[in-house]
């Protein structure tokens, strides 16, 4: 892993790398989750690019939040791993643009590992959950910009 | 010209949002925590947020056991402050281990 890449002193350019990474392995999960349902493969690549940051982390931010997303009646172990997903691709982005463009910003190797370490748990949580139709339905509003 | 971020006035009131992170912060386990700072601003979106700045016990931050207990520890702030529903803040956290701190002894995080 980057974030282990200099065990003993890491360089900050490594650290950086890693948040950075660990952000885009989860954008990458979900978007190529998304487009996988669009019925021609030769159309998902182009379907990928209509992602849009910003507007994926709002959604994000929206699934977090009990009053807008109750789940009522919905299996409590996947809301809680669909909030999972969501928090850290929310926190990650956060972390993301701090690691690509505050340069004052000094990182630790706890710090970093600790968000690779979400992410990865992040992936586990998907996979219990990414046939479950609120999942589907998280996904949907990834791309879907929100109306006022 | 430095700019500071702002959060709308009454927007956030910061004495009862202290003291509920305070609250919080009791039900955490001090066996893994050594301290909690926070503060509150904009995020890179601007929208409006809460900063966790955590430091855990050395043993709390092995690479094994990492995992598990950013998970747990995040999960009670935010479980028990509702920053969303509660305060209209958007939550984020990052660690850092006790000789990691003493080392650089940031007052962010002092």
């Amino acid at each position: 892993m980057l974030v282990d890449k200099e065990p003993r002193k890491p360089k900050q350019a490594s650290l950086r790398r890693a948040v950075s990474s660990a952000y885009y392995a989860l954008f990458h999960l979900l978007i190529s989750a998304c487009v996988a349902n669009w019925k021609r493969p030769d159309q998902r690549a182009a379907l990928g690019r209509a992602f849009d940051h910003s507007s994926m982390k709002s959604a994000s931010n929206r699934v977090q939040d009990t009053r807008q997303f109750p789940f009522t009646g919905e299996d409590p172990s996947v809301v809680s791993d669909l909030r999972y997903v969501a928090k850290t691709f929310a926190q990650l982005q956060e972390q993301r643009h701090v690691a690509d463009y505050d340069n004052a910003k000094f990182w630790t190797k706890t710090e970093a590992l600790s968000q690779v370490a979400s992410v990865q748990q992040a992936f586990r949580a998907w996979k219990r959950i990414a046939k479950e139709s609120i999942a589907q339905a998280y996904l949907i509003s990834l791309l879907v910009r929100k109306r006022d | 010209m430095k700019f500071m971020p702002i959060v709308p006035v009454g927007f956030v009131h910061q004495g009862q949002l202290a003291r509920d992170v305070e609250k919080a912060v009791a039900k955490l386990s001090r066996r893994e925590v050594v301290r909690v700072r926070h503060s509150v601003g904009v995020d890179s979106t601007g929208e409006p947020a809460i900063f966790f700045r955590i430091v855990l016990t050395d043993a709390a931050s092995k690479a094994d056991a990492l995992a598990d207990v950013t998970g747990r520890v995040s999960a009670t702030l935010f479980d028990e402050l509702r920053p969303h529903e509660n305060w209209g803040l958007i939550p984020y956290f990052s660690f850092r281990s006790k000789s990691e701190q003493d080392n650089r002894n940031e007052p962010e995080w002092a």
